[in-house]
C-alpha cells in the first residue's frame, strides 16, 4: 500500500487529473399522508482521475445522507488502477462492473452485487463495487473479458427499516459463511453484420441468502416444530446471452440468463452438530429474460419497452436429518434467486414502458414510467421533471405510485403502496 | 487573341465539369490523414437564448473514424461519442455512459436525428457517400470574392437520407463548402448551413460551421480551436476502452 502511495506521489508532477460529480439534496414525501420517507441517499458524489500515460487510477466516493436524524456516512464506491496497452484494458481494486444489453434490468450482470437502497436508480448507483481484477481483449470485431473475484460480496438490504416497504425486520444470522470466496466471469462479444452479440459466464455465490438448515423438534403423532432456520449462500453458475440490433427505426436489446443453484456442501463439525439438524438440499434452475424495443419519435422522445421474465424451471429439493442421512417430508422453502435482475423480486413477468422528452433546449427534461405487473395484479407509474434554469444546476421533482390488489395483502405490490412518493430535490453538477 | 483562346478554354473546361466530376473533385481532395480538435457549440433558440457544449474530437480517415468526448455542460461530462463509417454497411456509432459504466450502441439507421439537441443531425456529421447521390451543376458565382461551384445533390431513394436536395456552394480554390442548404423530404427549406475555414500546414481546415434550422427557428454555432492535423493518431485510438478515457488537452 505504501509503495502505492509513493508512487502516485512521485507521478503527481506528469500526471493529468480530472474530477466530477454532483451535490444533490432532496426530500421524498409519502402521497398517503405527507409524512416524509426517511431513507439513505447519495447528496454528494465526487468522481476523481488522474491519468499517467497508459495508466490510469479512478474513484468514485460518495457522502451518504439520512435527512432524520442528520447522519452521513462517506463511502469509496470505486477505487481501482487501469492499465491501456494496446491490445486491450487491465483493471484492479474496488470495481463496479456492467455487462448486458437491455437499460436497467439485466440478467447477466452480476459480478457485482446490488445496494437495495438504490434499486430504483439508474445505472451503476445501484451496485455495490466489489475488488476484483478484470482485463478486456478486443481483437478486431470481438472482445473478451475475464473478471476475478477473490471475496464475496453480498446485497445490501434495509434491514429493519420502517420507511422501505420490503424491508426485512432485522440482519438475519448467517450460519454458513461461503467456503470458496473466488468467482469468476467470462464474456465474449462480438459484432456480426450490423449486430453485436454477447455470451457471458460467471461462476459464484449468491449475491442473498437462503436456508441451509434448520432445527427441527420431531416427534411422533405431531408435526415437526421448526426451531430455528440457518442461512448461507446457495452456488450459482450463470450461462448468458445478449443482443443488439436494428430493425427498421427500431432498436432491439434481448438479454437472457440460465441460472442453475444448489446448496453448497456443509462443513460441519461432527462432534458440534446439534442431534435436532436437518439439512436442506436444493438444486433449482431458473431462466430470466429482457427483451427492450427502443423507438425515437421524430421529435426526439424517446420510447422503449421492457418485457421482463422471471421463470422457475425446475427445483428439485430435500430435507434429510445431518446424523441419521434418512430423508424428510418437511415443507418445501419457498425460492427466491439469488442471482440476476433485482426486479424478479417484484414480479415473474412485467412490462416497463419508459419515455423521455427534452424540451425546451434541454432546460427541461421529462421522464414517464409505468410497470405493469403481468403475473398478478399490480402497477407502478412515474414521471419525472428536471428543470434547469442555469447550466449545471437543475430542479428535480417526481412522482411515484405504486397500486396493487386490496384483496391481498402479501401482493408486493400492494405492500409497496404506501411507499407512494412524491420527491423534490436540487442537483449542482461540477 | 491567345488571350481570349486561353480564356474560352479554361471557361468551357470549368463549365464542361458536370456536378457529379466537382463532387468527386471534393471528395477527392486531400484532407488530413488525422485531425484533432476542441470544439464549442453553441446553440441558440428562436427567443435568442444560448447553452454552450464543449467538446474534443479526434478523426482520421477523412472523418470516417471519430472519437468526440464531452466536456460541459458538466452533466455530460465524461460522455463519449465513437462512430465508424463503412462503406458496405451501415455506421457503427457507439456511446460511452459514465453513470452507467457502459458503452452503448445507438442506432445509425436515424440519420436525422439530433446530436446532443442540436441543428446538426448525425447525417450532417457523415461523410456523403458520392454514389448515392445524383448531381446537376447550377451557375456559378460569387461569394465574398471567391468563385464558387454550385451543385445541387439530391439523393436517392435507397440512401434512407432525411432530406430531398442540398445545395452547395464550394469554392473553386481550396475545393471546400463554403455555404449549403438543405430541403426537407418535403422539399421545404430545412437548414441554411455556412462554413469557415483555415490553411493548415498545406490542408484546408474547418475552424467554423453555423446551422439554422429554418423551421424550428433554431442555430447552431461550432467553432473549432487547438486544431491539430497529420499527428500520428493511431487506428487504435478508436476503440471502445478510449471513450472511458479523456484525452489531455
Amino acid at each position: 500500500m505504501r509503495k502505492i502511495i509513493l508512487a502516485l506521489f512521485i507521478s503527481f508532477p506528469v500526471a493529468q487529473f480530472n474530477y466530477s460529480g454532483e451535490i444533490n439534496p432532496h426530500v421524498m414525501t409519502r402521497t398517503s399522508n405527507k409524512t416524509q420517507i426517511n431513507l439513505p441517499y447519495r447528496i454528494v458524489s465526487l468522481n476523481l482521475g488522474m491519468t499517467m500515460g497508459k495508466v490510469d487510477f479512478k474513484m468514485a466516493t460518495a457522502l451518504e445522507h439520512r435527512n432524520s436524524p442528520s447522519e452521513s456516512a462517506f463511502d469509496i464506491r470505486e477505487a481501482y488502477f487501469a492499465y491501456y496497452p494496446n491490445w486491450g484494458e487491465v483493471k484492479v481494486g474496488k470495481q463496479i462492473h456492467a455487462w448486458g444489453a437491455a437499460d436497467g434490468n439485466n440478467p447477466t450482470d452480476n459480478i457485482n452485487a446490488y445496494d437495495y437502497y438504490y434499486l430504483f436508480d439508474g445505472g451503476t448507483g445501484k451496485k455495490v463495487g466489489n475488488f476484483s481484477f478484470s482485463s478486456k481483449l478486443y481483437y478486431e470485431s470481438f472482445q473478451l473479458e475475464g473478471i476475478l473475484t477473490p471475496k464475496h460480496e453480498i446485497n445490501r438490504f434495509p434491514y429493519g427499516e420502517k420507511d422501505y416497504p420490503l424491508s426485512i425486520p432485522e440482519k438475519p444470522t448467517i450460519e454458513y459463511p461461503v467456503e470458496n470466496d473466488l468467482e469468476i466471469g467470462f464474456r465474449v462479444q462480438t459484432t456480426i453484420g450490423e449486430s453485436d452479440l454477447g455470451f457471458s459466464f460467471i461462476n459464484g455465490n449468491d449475491r442473498s441468502p437462503s436456508v441451509l438448515s434448520a432445527n427441527v423438534t420431531v416427534q411422533d403423532g405431531i408435526p415437526p416444530v421448526i426451531n430455528k432456520l440457518n442461512l448461507g449462500y446457495r452456488s450459482t453458475t450463470m450461462w448468458g446471452l445478449d443482443l443488439v440490433t436494428f430493425f427498421g427505426d427500431f432498436t432491439i436489446r434481448m438479454e437472457s440468463a440460465f441460472f442453475l443453484t444448489k446448496t453448497p456442501l456443509l462443513k460441519l463439525k461432527v462432534f458440534t452438530v446439534p442431534l435436532d439438524l436437518y439439512e436442506y438440499q436444493e438444486e433449482i434452475n431458473y431462466f430470466q429474460s429482457v427483451l427492450q424495443v427502443e423507438y425515437s419519435t421524430p421529435s426526439d422522445i424517446t420510447l422503449s419497452f421492457q418485457l421482463i421474465n422471471n421463470q422457475l424451471r425446475n427445483q428439485s429439493s430435500e430435507w434429510y436429518h445431518t446424523y441419521g442421512n434418512e430423508l424428510v417430508k418437511f415443507t418445501k422453502m419457498d425460492f427466491q434467486p439469488g442471482m440476476g435482475t433485482p426486479f424478479a423480486m417484484l414480479s415473474d413477468k412485467a412490462l416497463l414502458i419508459s419515455s423521455k422528452g427534452v424540451l425546451m433546449d434541454d432546460h427541461l427534461e421529462i421522464n414517464g414510467n409505468i410497470m405493469m405487473n403481468l403475473d398478478d395484479k399490480g402497477q407502478m407509474i412515474g414521471m419525472k421533471i428536471g428543470y434547469s434554469p442555469l447550466i449545471n444546476w437543475k430542479i428535480e421533482a417526481g412522482i411515484t405510485i405504486f397500486s396493487g390488489d386490496e384483496n391481498n395483502p402479501e401482493n408486493k405490490f400492494t405492500r409497496m403502496e404506501d411507499f407512494s412518493n412524491s420527491t423534490l430535490g436540487l442537483v449542482y453538477n461540477f | 487573341m491567345r488571350i481570349f483562346f486561353k480564356l474560352f478554354m479554361i471557361t468551357s473546361i470549368s463549365f464542361s465539369q458536370s456536378g457529379l466530376e466537382i463532387a468527386r473533385m471534393v471528395d477527392n481532395r486531400e484532407t488530413p490523414k488525422d485531425l484533432s480538435n476542441v470544439a464549442k457549440m453553441i446553440l441558440t433558440n428562436s427567443k435568442g437564448k444560448s447553452r454552450i457544449n464543449k467538446m474534443a474530437s479526434r478523426s482520421m480517415d477523412g472523418n470516417k473514424k471519430q472519437i468526440i468526448w464531452f466536456l460541459e455542460p458538466k452533466d455530460d461530462k465524461g460522455v463519449a461519442f465513437l462512430k465508424i463509417e463503412h462503406n458496405n454497411k451501415d455506421d457503427e456509432m457507439r456511446m460511452w455512459l459514465p453513470a452507467f459504466n457502459k458503452v452503448r450502441r445507438i442506432s445509425s439507421k436515424k440519420k436525422g436525428d439530433s446530436f446532443m439537441g442540436s441543428d446538426l443531425s448525425y447525417e450532417d456529421m457523415s461523410n456523403r457517400n458520392i454514389d448515392e447521390y445524383s448531381y446537376n451543376r447550377l451557375d456559378d458565382v460569387l461569394i465574398d470574392g471567391k468563385t464558387c461551384y454550385v451543385i445541387e445533390a439530391i439523393p436517392a431513394s435507397e440512401s434512407r437520407s432525411s432530406y430531398s436536395k442540398h445545395i452547395s456552394w464550394i469554392d473553386q480554390k481550396s475545393l471546400m463548402a463554403i455555404k449549403e442548404e438543405s430541403y426537407d423530404r418535403r422539399g421545404n427549406l430545412k437548414k441554411k448551413k455556412e462554413f469557415s475555414f483555415l490553411e493548415l500546414m498545406g490542408y484546408f481546415v474547418m475552424n467554423r460551421v453555423y446551422v439554422e434550422d429554418v423551421q424550428k427557428k433554431h442555430s447552431t454555432e461550432v467553432t473549432f480551436d487547438r486544431l491539430e492535423v497529420d499527428t500520428g493518431i493511431s487506428s487504435n485510438l478508436f476503440q471502445e476502452k478510449n471513450l472511458k478515457r479523456l484525452p489531455n488537452f
